[in-house]
């Protein structure tokens, strides 16, 4: 979101004395509670590996494990296997549904990816425990990955999911806090609102401890490790795990509420089918590469793209990712259109002339001039393709010819050509107002250039390295005389990679 | 990772607390004078909860002691399989503290021994390729009343002919690749950035500038996840952070002569300093909340954040209050706001 936008709507959160809604519509599905799994984990400082977990499937009772001793690696290793079991089960028995996991913030985002990092290729561990624990490892990459792209739905930061929803009147850095956000979303004055926030602000809802709480605890872990007796040990223990459960069952409450509030917050974007259809398929791949992993024992590795094609074929699909999570939801929602014309992806105008035009000798196409306000960023320049906002096609594409400023700067116009004979979405004419075009959303490409990257059967054909073929295009864009000629609208024919 | 006898004389930390909000005059004061926040806040009354886990400073020391042991074989390890150093190096000096693990009682004894190595290696004696603690003092006199750096490791190679110095930041925070926290690793490179800065005067302040180099690039020793295991980011490029601790400490300098501070100076002077509140106070400064009350009886733009108070400049939220309610604009600036305003009314009526 443009700085600006942002800044502008948290004036006016601070004005009314509340959040007020960033988006018109919520753009990520919330499943119903039978196919939800919640979960939230806790670590000793200076770990990287859970010291006690929390999850909760469905309307079932909370499920707590803990280790008395965060530092032995072998006991830590058995309770996330549990957690990795119900996990798996979870998105294993899903039977055609959506499945989602939520988790309460980023530093639970990030256990996920410590979990994977420690345990997808782990090698040594009892027999029974190892392939729960790769299994385990090989599900939190997944999820981890999910809570890093807007087009899956599979894993869900509800933090970042409120923050996306609501403008808060405070200050950025202060909203990665659950509890915090929650406050601010309860009923009444804003003062209240604001006590509450800072109230709630003050107890850790990250996978960290409050550091006197850890303190506190510090004698019963030394006594746990230095303890003469069985009896002597399991009191510490019990005493550890009292201290842990309470943690998490408090950011467990604060996860439910949270669901409840993100899913009251607006109806859902009509898009984000498109997004939840995105994340069973990416369910159906984990699947697949499951079977793969069955067969083969080759496993993704969770640290590294291994080749610099692979690293451009995923950099590709995670671009395309975005892009078709936009594409999914700009077209209903017009809060988002609002952040793309701040951004400068997309402009607001009044249809000054609309007719047709020819080009070449026998072309007849529809041509449009749209005033919209000079004083605003435009990133779009001419012979960029644009889509009139609402054309739920996104077929209708614009071309933009030609930009004009007034002399005072205070009016742009923009002359665009359709390129279609009849194009499609909201019909335009003379004199129509507040007209959104914004930028082409197209995933395809991005998908159809990650499968250039990596296409092997060219490169077995040329004995080309992977992607050489790239850098053979840039060679023919750069040297004109060798580009194919290609007819621009006017009739005249230019090369490939030149101005016409 | 590494504390100069009890923190309480870590420049390196002073510098950060500075350059994390540079405008606050109460800020730079209590970094100049050595006299942390937390004294000031609890002499105010306030009850502060900031501290550190138990367990993470415990494991930072086991950490650092794993690394170190042996000769400080595993950290050799990883810094020849990383090229940093070649097979052949050899050699560890031990410049940290005794309750680190070290051989060293005090910061003078650390001060000296590392300068003593400094000379060795000058005169060509290659014989302890890695150190631990290295102790130095930046001199000028530009924070009172020392300015002191610890630098975690460093390591030793011939560039054409004579020693050059590399420095390198530990961390225990597991390394995760591309995900590694952005501002945690921001914050490492500028730590070691420091480091090169404040070698580079160190060396030239016992004239062997033209003997002893020191390169702009290191490295960081992170952890591995879940594990006790080191990952070495080698080929850090600390030249930007380095060029920053000099521009920082040439500026903290001056602020020190602005605002006459004498070292006997105490808590009154910055109790007394005027404060700007700005975003990043919440994350660092025990006295945010009662600067942030007072930004709230101001008006003041940055209680919505950096980005706000850079948008509203001197305007207050109450005029701002007062153009959303139709206030005539006084000017360009405030027309600009109104129109933002008004904006976002439309869209909120929908």
């Amino acid at each position: 979101m443009a700085a600006e936008r942002d800044t502008a709507l948290r004036l006016r959160a601070f004005l009314v004395g509340k959040p007020v809604a960033r988006l018109e519509y919520r753009p990520l599905p919330v499943v119903a509670p039978r196919d939800r799994m919640l979960a939230v984990f806790l670590r000793m400082g200076g770990e990287s590996s859970p010291w006690a977990i929390a999850w909760k499937r469905g309307k079932s009772k909370a499920e707590f494990r803990s280790v008395p001793e965060a530092r032995r690696r072998t006991d830590v290793a058995g309770k996330v296997a549990d957690f990795g079991d119900a996990l798996c089960g979870h998105f294993e028995s899903a039977d055609g549904a959506l499945r989602q996991l939520w988790i309460p913030g980023g530093t639970h985002a990030e256990m996920l990816h410590f979990i994977a990092l420690r345990f997808t290729k782990a090698k040594k561990a009892d027999a029974a425990l190892l392939p729960r624990l790769n299994r385990t490892g090989r599900r939190c990459t997944q999820l981890f990955d999910s809570t890093q792209n807007p087009n899956s739905a599979l894993c869900v930061d509800a933090t970042v999911r409120l923050k996306e929803m609501f403008a808060f009147p405070c200050e950025p850095i202060r909203e990665n806090h659950l509890g915090f956000l929650l406050a601010w979303l309860e009923n009444g004055p804003g003062s209240a609102r604001a006590k509450a926030a800072k109230a709630a602000e003050a107890l850790s809802v990250s996978t960290s401890l409050d550091p006197e709480i850890e303190r506190s605890m510090v004698s019963d872990v030394e006594g746990w490790n230095e303890a003469s007796s069985e009896a002597v040990r399991n009191r510490h223990a019990e005493r550890i795990h009292n201290v842990l459960e309470s943690e998490l069952r408090r950011r467990l409450e604060l996860l439910e509420t949270a669901i409840a509030v993100y899913d009251d917050a607006a109806s859902e974007n009509p898009g984000a089918q498109a997004i939840s259809s995105s994340s069973m398929q990416e369910m159906a791949r984990f699947d697949d590469s499951e079977d793969f992993v069955a067969q083969t024992g080759i496993v993704r590795s969770p640290e590294t793209d291994h080749s610099p094609t692979t690293a451009a074929m995923s950099y590709a699909h995670k671009d395309a990712d975005m892009i078709a999570a936009r594409a999914a939801l700009v077209p209903f929602d017009r809060s988002c259109q609002e952040d793309l014309i701040a951004e400068g992806s997309a402009f607001r105008g009044d249809v000054l002339s609309i007719g047709p035009v020819t080009i070449g000798v026998r072309t007849l196409r529809t041509q449009v001039v749209v005033a919209t306000d000079g004083g605003l960023p435009l990133r779009l320049r001419e012979s960029d393709s644009v889509v009139v906002a609402g054309d739920l096609s996104g077929k209708g594409v614009w071309k933009i010819t030609q930009i004009s400023d007034e002399s005072n700067r205070a009016i742009r116009s923009i002359t665009l050509i359709a390129q279609q004979a009849t194009p499609t979405g909201p019909a335009l004419k003379r004199g129509s107002a507040g007209i959104v075009f914004h930028e082409k959303l197209d995933a395809e490409l991005r998908r159809r250039l990650a499968k250039m990257v990596s296409n092997t059967k060219s490169m077995a054909a040329d004995g080309m390295a992977r992607g050489a073929w790239i850098l053979e295009k840039l060679a023919e864009r750069e040297a004109p005389d060798a580009a194919p000629d290609v007819e621009q609208f006017d009739g005249t024919k230019t090369k490939v990679g030149t101005d016409a | 990772m590494a504390e100069v006898d009890g923190s309480s004389q870590d420049t390196r930390r002073r510098f950060e607390q500075w350059a994390k909000n540079p405008r606050c005059a109460a800020n730079a004061a209590s970094a100049i004078l050595n006299i942390p926040m937390i004294k000031v806040a609890r002499a105010e009354g306030v009850a502060t909860k900031f501290g550190q886990s138990p367990f993470a400073l415990a494991r930072g020391q086991s950490f650092e002691r794993a690394m170190f042991k042996e000769d400080a074989a595993v950290l050799r390890e990883g810094l020849v399989a990383n090229g940093v150093l070649p097979a052949a190096s050899r050699g560890f000096a031990d410049f940290r503290f005794k309750r680190n693990g070290g051989p060293i009682t005090n910061i003078d004894d650390g001060l000296a021994a590392t300068t003593a190595w400094m000379k060795d290696l000058a005169a060509g004696r290659f014989e302890r390729t890695i150190a631990a603690g290295a102790t130095i003092r930046i001199p000028g006199g530009v924070m009172l009343p020392h300015a002191t750096l610890c630098i975690d490791a460093i390591a030793v190679v011939e560039r054409d002919g004579r020693p050059s110095i590399i420095v390198g930041e530990v961390k225990v925070y597991p390394d995760r690749g591309g995900y590694t926290d952005a501002t945690q690793l921001a914050t490492s490179r500028a730590q070691a950035g420091m480091y090169v800065h404040g070698l580079r005067l160190a060396i030239d302040e016992v004239k062997l500038g033209s003997k002893l180099a020191v390169e702009s690039t290191g490295f960081l020793v992170l952890s591995r996840s879940g594990s006790n295991r080191i990952s070495i980011r080698a080929n850090e490029d600390f030249s930007g952070q380095s060029e920053r601790a000099k521009t920082g400490l040439a500026t903290l300098s001056t602020v020190a002569q602005q605002l006459k501070l004498q070292t006997t100076a105490g808590l009154p002077v910055i109790q007394q300093a005027p404060v700007t509140y700005c975003e990043s106070c919440v994350s660092f400064c025990e006295r945010a909340d009662r600067c942030r009350s007072e930004a709230e009886r101001t008006g003041s733009g940055a209680l919505l954040g950096d980005e706000a108070q850079r948008f509203l400049g001197d305007v207050t939220l109450t005029r701002v209050a007062q153009l959303a309610g139709g206030a005539k604009p006084r000017d360009e600036h405030e027309r600009e706001i109104a129109r933002l305003l008004a904006a976002t009314e439309v869209r909120d009526g929908r």
